[in-house]
């Protein structure tokens, strides 16, 4: 086990790359995320913010790099990694996607139950147990007989929080949680989330939300073109940056000119 | 009165012909449109070819004459009997009628919900199984009801070679009777009550796929057309009626 003065790391990836078709997307990214800590990864369009965090669960595999969970390596880029693995590393990594993707024949219910009745192979009763108190815990039990389509945005992004949490995961990972949400919708999901982060989840959040960020998240980290420009604490990094390009992305997203 | 319900009553063999013929052609050209439909989703390409060629040769043939190709083709080969021959001929039609909307709905299985299964560890298999096959199997029932009443009518053809289904009993009671008329209409009152009664199933399985997905086979395009032309009329989306005041900004 992996050890730093300030804790034990959850997640350690080093030197992601990825390419898409000749074209090196990421270039050797590296970040070290403690247990319970909650970072936020800001940078403009097409600056490979998905790409990191998809190879985080491999989603996307990474052509160079390593991952480590709780100092136990999980994915190194030099061997084949078998599909066994690669559930084994997904079981820990939760995933929550800037469009929902509810499975859209399945209730709200059986989207939190799906996994726990087919990875974690629970009984359907312990299953629908845990599924309605991670619900409640969203404030959704009452619509948990809803099909998606049923729900606002908002609320099938909670959904989706919960559906990720019902693996116990060590770590969620979040695409722009709350970029397809109406502006009045997305303080539920953001209170979900921080409240999430309060509780101790480790955490990685690709936003927008500069005010979330400096107020739910630990650290910051800031992208462009495929490199980690700066990483550190997020109300500093966000509220008064050094970084002259930073800055300029910062006041861009707050409107400040 | 008790003529025609005994008319109904020496009809019935012919109208349990007609299912049971009808019955059996679906059963085999679903699986087998089924597979069509995976193989046209496919990588392979020379299987993709011969699907698409087999599927555009038994739409593109007149049913009677897949029927009469089989019944008196096969003939040369093999001693076929008329159910054989009619169920093999509209297993086929079937198939390549539900190929295109199997095609198109595994197609339509949304990348997202795959990616979020795979995210949720889940393997290939119970992806396959518990998340493309439900959204396959939610949008394709409506329009393969649609074929098996066409499947159903087409059994009329079987008439064409002899088979004393449906059409054919009708026929021969009138021939007896020398009354044709009435046996007919008794058998287009018996083909209308069975092809209402699938009718109204589609029906209830669109309100089904509407109610699950938000959405139909055509993906909304037919629920937005109607609201479009509602819009027209009253010259007003009526949705906003559904939106609280509050959330209303202009
Ligand atoms: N599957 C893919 N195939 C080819 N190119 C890709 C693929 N995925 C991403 N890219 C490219 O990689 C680059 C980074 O994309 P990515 O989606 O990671 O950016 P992002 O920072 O998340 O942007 P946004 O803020 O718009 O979501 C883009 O130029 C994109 O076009
Ligand atoms: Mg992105």
């Amino acid at each position: 086990m992996t050890t730093t003065p300030e804790g034990t790391l959850a997640l350690s990836a080093q030197q992601i790359r990825k390419s898409f078709g000749g074209k090196e997307i990421l270039h050797g990214i590296s970040v070290d995320v403690k247990k319970g800590e909650h970072i936020a990864i800001i940078g403009p369009s097409g600056s490979g913010k998905s790409t990191f965090i998809r190879c985080l669960n491999l989603l996307e595999t990474p052509d160079h790099g390593t991952i480590d969970l709780h100092g136990e390596r999980v994915f190194d880029a030099v061997e084949k990694t078998p599909a066994k693995s690669v559930r084994a590393l997904r079981k820990r990594v939760g995933m929550v996607f800037q469009s929902f993707n509810l499975f859209a024949t399945h209730t709200a219910l059986e989207n939190v139950s799906l996994a726990q009745r087919l990875v974690l192979e629970r009984s359907k009763t312990d299953a629908v147990d845990r599924s309605e108190e991670l619900l409640e815990r969203v404030g959704l039990k009452k619509h948990m007989h809803k099909h998606p389509s049923q729900l606002s945005g908002g609320q099938q992004q909670r959904v989706a929080i919960a559906r990720s949490l019902a693996l116990d995961p060590e770590v969620i990972l979040f695409d722009e949680p709350t970029s397809a949400i109406d502006p009045e919708m997305r303080v539920e999901v953001l209170r979900v989330m921080k409240e999430l982060a309060e509780g101790g989840m480790t955490m990685m959040t690709v936003t927008h939300e500069i005010e979330f960020a400096k107020e739910a998240a630990d650290r910051a980290m800031f992208l462009a073109d495929g490199e980690l420009l700066e990483i550190g604490p997020a109300a500093e990094i966000l509220t008064d940056p050094s970084n002259e390009r930073i800055r300029r992305f910062v006041n861009a997203l707050s409107g400040v000119i | 009165m008790q003529e025609y319900l005994d008319m109904i009553v020496s009809l019935l063999p012919g109208l349990w012909l007609s299912i049971l013929m009808a019955t059996v052609s679906i059963l085999i050209g679903i699986p087998l449109g089924f597979v069509a439909g995976l193989i046209l989703n496919g990588s392979n390409k020379a299987l993709r070819w011969l699907t698409i060629a087999l599927v555009e040769i038994f739409r593109g043939f007149p049913a009677l004459l897949t029927l009469y190709l089989v019944y008196f083709g096969l003939a040369e080969i093999i001693t076929l009997d008329r159910f054989a021959a009619v169920v093999a001929a509209f297993g086929v039609t079937t198939a390549a009628y539900t190929a295109e909307i199997f095609r198109a709905s595994i197609a339509s299985v949304p990348r997202g919900q795959v990616e979020a299964a795979q995210a949720l560890a889940l393997t290939k298999k119970q992806i396959t199984s518990r998340v493309v096959l439900p959204h396959v199997l939610n949008i394709a029932v409506p329009p393969v009801i649609g074929i098996a009443i066409i499947t159903f009518q087409g059994t009329a053809l079987a008439y064409a070679i002899g088979a004393k289904e449906l059409l054919g009993s009708a026929y021969s009671i009138g021939m007896i009777n020398f009354r044709v008329l009435e046996p007919l209409l008794v058998a287009a009152l018996l083909y209308l009550l069975f092809t209402s009664l699938l009718a109204w199933m589609e029906i209830l399985a669109d309100r089904r796929v509407a109610r699950i997905s938000g959405t139909s086979f055509d993906g909304g395009a037919g629920a937005a057309r109607r609201r479009q032309r509602r819009q027209r009329k009253t010259g007003f989306d009526a949705s906003v009626l559904n939106t609280p005041a509050s959330k209303i900004t202009q």
